[in-house]
């Protein structure tokens, strides 16, 4: 028989560090994404904290909040991803510090010091397919009726 | 008691007796391994942000698991049968690596399909809890759903090549203070569940390995008897959740369901376009 008390103390260990991690991942990256799927991973801590806590003290009560962040997480995923690409759009790129001059006046600006150089393993390089098999028949009919396929 | 950590490490008075008590015979066991778990979160989590060296990784993730496992001292040991405590270790070490380099990795799409593995990772976790409604839903939800939808956005949003911010920490504060601020936050946590299980370390041990409920009492009052999940959650246990949440939470999931209607309409008026009028767009 496992030590029930100790697994639900250290799923809580588990759901901290996943909370930490998420926080610290908000604070550090510069991708509004990554950003956004690190706050995910704070609420997904938090969930595990409420499912230890409830197994801890034989409550349904953590299951049922559970339930409700889910909800929530959902919602704010709606939202926040709508923002996003709608930010994406405006400016072109997911980078957080792109949205600088909404900053609170007076501040100085930020300006990227030591901006790393592309490395070789970067460039990414596609693969080049060879055609193959016989050229498909096109139908101009078809074509014609639904142009624009 | 001396379980008060980094509380206590705060105080001026407590701080000169943890000194004092570094150097005698009587090394207060608590303190050493919370600092010891502070300092290596700390160094692991810098050698992992993002503007660090190439190749500090493995050192970073190497680091970080040995702080954890500093940490990890500050509980009562878990105990039982093998199979149960590797099944647990090993979810939780999967889902831990699976944090870390989905805050690390340099593709936002790897970082979201090791998201998703995170989210794997945490519902066996709520299945070994006796959660069994809430990890169907963590998976079906949170990795069949939202996870793709970030998926889409990345396919939608995503610059050509890899772009030089996700390789670059932003200002003095976020690449300086981060890794401490997690760090002292983490062990924080921690040593607040210390003190709630230093209380069940003083009790002595059945025979059997397992406590008498009848010996302590956590700080709410509720005792929190052991038992395996069978016992504590009986058949029909989803059924009881339902009529929890359908009885003393009826207000809170009518309010969770307008506010998904309210996030419904707002997604929508956000990311559709309103007429357009002489090439300017227009509010809808």
């Amino acid at each position: 028989m496992i030590d029930f008390v100790s697994l639900c103390e250290h799923t809580m260990l588990v759901g901290a560090a996943l909370f930490t991690l998420g926080m610290f991942g908000f604070m550090v990256r510069r991708n509004l994404i990554v950003m956004f799927l690190c706050v995910e991973m704070m609420l997904q801590g938090v969930s595990l904290t409420w499912v230890g806590a409830g197994a801890y003290h034989n409550q349904w009560d953590g299951q049922v909040m559970v339930i409700l962040i889910i909800a929530v997480a959902a919602c704010e995923a709606g939202l926040g991803l709508a923002l996003v690409m709608m930010l994406y759009q405006r400016q072109g790129s997911l980078d957080i510090v792109a949205w600088q001059r909404t900053r609170e006046e007076g501040r100085p600006a930020f300006v990227d010091h030591d901006i790393p150089e592309p490395v070789a393993a970067d460039d990414i390089s596609w693969p080049v397919l060879t055609p193959a098999g016989v050229a498909p028949e096109i139908n101009q009919e078809e074509r014609l009726h639904r142009s624009h396929v | 008691m001396t379980g008060h950590l980094l509380w206590g490490a705060l105080d001026g008075s407590l701080w000169r007796q943890r000194v004092t008590a570094l150097f005698s015979a009587g090394m207060d066991q608590p303190f050493v391994w919370s600092v010891l778990g502070t300092m290596l979160l700390i160094i692991g989590l810098w050698a992992l942000q993002p503007g660090a060296r190439r190749g500090g990784r493995i050192w970073g993730i190497l680091a970080c698991f040995a702080g954890l496992a500093c940490c990890v001292r500050l509980l009562v040991p878990l105990t039982g049968p093998l199979p149960v405590v590797l099944t647990f270790r090993l979810t939780a070490a999967l889902t831990l690596m699976a944090a870390v380099t989905t805050v690390v990795t340099k593709n936002p799409v790897y970082s979201a399909i090791w998201f998703a593995l995170t989210l794997i990772g945490t519902s066996i976790l709520m299945l070994l809890l006796g959660g069994q409604f809430v990890a169907v839903a963590t998976v079906a939800v949170y990795a069949g759903a939202i996870v793709v939808t970030f998926l889409f956005v990345l396919m939608l949003a995503q610059s050509s090549g890899r772009a030089p911010y996700d390789r670059l920490t932003w200002g003095r504060i976020p690449a300086w203070w981060g890794a401490p601020a997690a760090a002292l936050l983490f062990v924080m946590l921690c040593s607040g569940m210390y003190q709630e299980s230093a209380a069940r370390r003083q009790v002595d041990l059945r025979p059997d390995g397992t406590h008498d409920p009848a010996m302590y009492t956590s700080s709410g009052g509720t005792i929190s008897a052991p038992g395996t999940v069978a016992e504590r959650f009986p058949p029909h246990h989803v059924a009881k959740l339902g009529g929890t949440l359908f009885t003393r939470y009826l207000i809170p999931v009518q309010v969770v369901a307008t506010l998904l209607l309210a996030a419904l309409v707002g997604a929508v008026a956000i990311a559709s376009y309103g007429p357009t009028v002489g090439g300017r767009e227009q509010p809808l």
